[in-house]
């Protein structure tokens, strides 16, 4: 919102400009029709998702169970959009080592804001806005389950935070 | 002609800055997952169901002696580099001045015949991964002429080996 | 005539108890310098929820021919490098879900030369409480042990040599619990450890009929160690009472060794 408004601040500017400096202007009690404009402004469609760290990362040192990571991402999002969605999905925590199995991506859940922690499968849709309305930073924390059939090392993996507006 | 330069560039500079912004964020997750190991144990007497079917299995002359007590043990590791394996001290009267030798000492595994307990008793291998293993352990001595009666102490201790 | 024995364990309530722990790292494989100051940090994991005492010690370290590894009371002997160590704790207590880091410092030997081997041993127990009655002192005491496994070497002073010290099939009958095996114990007669990797060509009248590949975890032999190799050939039916040859082939870093023998499967 607050780039429109800048906008349309240049473009009323760069008018007045146009006018104050056309010769053909005179000062007159009399306003008489010199030349017309005609503007059309288009205001693009915006939307961005930031989060306060690309990291995150589980230190599982005791018996398999569900650990909760120390990493607390902050996710803000902005957008003009009329109506718009944020969706989480991971990706499956691959071994470092082949031929491990994966952790499969279904044993991450996440809450937003303290609340419930949901599983992380197929894209979960968690957030949601309108463009009347101004969005504030949500923070979410994550959660990994194991379990003894998981072979100790280390596991790399994803989380994707998705914009998407909604039609 | 000036002023529609000026409005174009104003106008095309929004779409510019849009294209560099995300509609998505990626964030990398690590998770270490270190080797662990559980045990459980607890001490079965005569009256224990558990201890009487295992009991129940052995065939002993009366030149063996089957203790009054035994072990329930449940063993879970997530290693597959790691076994288990239970190792038995000599028996060592209260007084301490008497020894019951470990090699008059046998183990009799899940109601198995007795092995003797010189040798460290594998009873969790790296096959086992992952599953709850459970063992009931009953312990026999060889009587000898040499021992002597009396109240002994028994020393168990469960040997972790990581396969390097 | 026979003495009946009378033992009496002391009477106790019920005695149960649990343990879970780890240290991380398991096995730490390092090289080293003649005369060098070398150091490490092991975490000890109390993964349980009760309080552990724990005593730290340095002990040998050797593996027996399945890999196992087999920890002994430090020596002087050659190669095992316990005596040349020091730990910044040799006990301590740590309650149900804690840490606890514990350094261990080498001074490798100067006349030192390939492979050298300790081990250092976590013994637990179940903490005593400190309002702990006589009456009930346990008959029956139960600890734990887990050890880190320290594998290193001098660099580029030690040397590998292998030998194949024997080759045999297993008995018959052959059946799905009882597969058809070739077994083959390795020494390594070097100064340093080595992994070690094998197969077996199976040849009938000079041709090649089989080639299966000899399996013993990570094929780890320390100097002076032996460590068998085992291969299941699971087409042997074909070849029944034929004049039958195994070429056992072995590989490791600097060396080969190879062993032939004729069998004929009954």
């Amino acid at each position: 919102m607050k780039r429109v408004i800048l906008q349309i601040k240049s473009i009323l500017l760069a008018l007045t400009l146009a006018v104050v400096i056309n010769p053909t202007v005179i000062a007159s009690d009399e306003l008489q029709e010199l030349a017309s404009l005609s503007i059309s402004a288009s205001v693009p469609p915006y939307s961005a998702v930031t989060v306060s760290t690309n990291e995150l990362s589980f230190s599982v040192l005791g018996t398999p169970g569900t650990y909760t990571s120390s990493d607390i991402v902050k996710l803000t999002v902005e957008s003009n959009q009329s109506a718009w969605g944020v969706y989480a999905e991971s990706s499956d925590l691959k071994h470092i080592k082949q031929g491990i199995p994966p952790l499969p991506a279904d044993r991450l859940s996440f809450s937003v804001d303290n609340g419930e922690f949901k599983p992380l499968r197929n894209n979960v849709l968690f957030l949601k806005g309108t463009a009347d309305k101004e969005t504030r930073p949500v923070e979410l924390r994550f959660q990994l389950t194991t379990t003894w059939s998981d072979t100790p090392g280390v596991y790399k993996g994803r989380v994707t935070i998705s914009f998407l507006n909604n039609p | 002609m000036n002023t529609k330069v000026i409005l174009w560039v104003l106008l095309a500079l929004p779409n510019l800055v849009s294209a560099l912004e995300s509609n998505s964020a990626n964030v990398e997750v690590q998770a270490d997952v270190q080797s662990s190991m559980q045990m459980q144990w607890h001490r079965l007497t005569l009256k224990d169901e558990s201890y009487q079917k295992a009991k129940s299995k052995l065939t002993l002359d009366d030149s063996w002696m089957i203790l009054p007590y035994g072990l329930y043990v449940e063993l879970q590791t997530n290693d597959k580099d790691r076994n288990v394996f239970l190792h038995v001290d000599n028996l060592v009267s209260t007084n301490k001045i008497d020894t019951i030798h470990v090699d008059s000492i046998y183990i009799s595994h899940n109601g198995k015949n007795p092995v003797p307990a010189e040798n460290d008793l594998l009873i969790l291998n790296p096959q086992d991964r992952g599953l709850l293993k459970t063992h009931v352990l009953l312990f026999i001595v060889k009587i000898q002429p040499y021992h002597k009666p009396g109240q002994y102490l028994a020393n168990f201790k469960f040997i972790n080996n990581t396969l390097p | 005539m026979k003495i009946l024995l009378f033992i009496l364990f002391l009477p106790l309530s019920a005695y149960a108890g649990m343990m879970s722990f780890s240290v991380s790292p398991g096995i730490v494989k390092f090289e080293t310098v003649q005369g060098s100051v070398k150091s490490f940090d092991l975490n000890f994991i109390n993964q349980g929820d009760n309080l552990l005492k724990v005593d730290v010690q340095v002990m040998d370290l050797k593996l027996d021919a399945n890999g196992v590894p087999v920890i002994s009371k430090m020596s002087k002997k050659n190669g095992q490098w316990g005596r040349f160590v020091k730990l910044d704790k040799n006990s301590f207590k740590l309650s149900g879900k804690q840490s606890k880091k514990i350094n261990v410092t080498l001074k490798t030997p100067r006349g030192g030369y390939g492979g050298g081997y300790f081990a250092v041993v976590f013994n637990t127990s179940a903490a005593k409480s400190k309002n702990g009655n006589k009456k009930s002192k346990n008959s029956m005491t139960i600890g734990g042990q887990i050890p880190a496994l320290f594998i290193g070497e001098i660099s580029r002073m030690g040397t590998r040599k292998m030998q194949v010290l024997k080759g045999a099939i297993n008995k018959a009958p052959y059946t799905e619990d009882n597969p058809f095996k070739f077994r083959f114990l390795l020494k390594n007669n070097g100064t340093t450890h080595a992994n070690v990797v094998g197969d077996v060509l199976i040849r009938h009248n000079k041709k090649v009929v089989g080639r299966v590949r000899l399996e013993s975890g990570s094929g780890l032999v320390f100097p002076n160690g032996e460590r068998y190799f085992v291969a299941t050939w699971d087409k042997f039916a074909k070849y029944a009472n034929k004049k039958l040859q195994a070429e056992a082939r072995f590989s490791y870093s600097g060396g080969r060794a190879t062993k032939k023998m004729r069998f004929i499967i009954k």
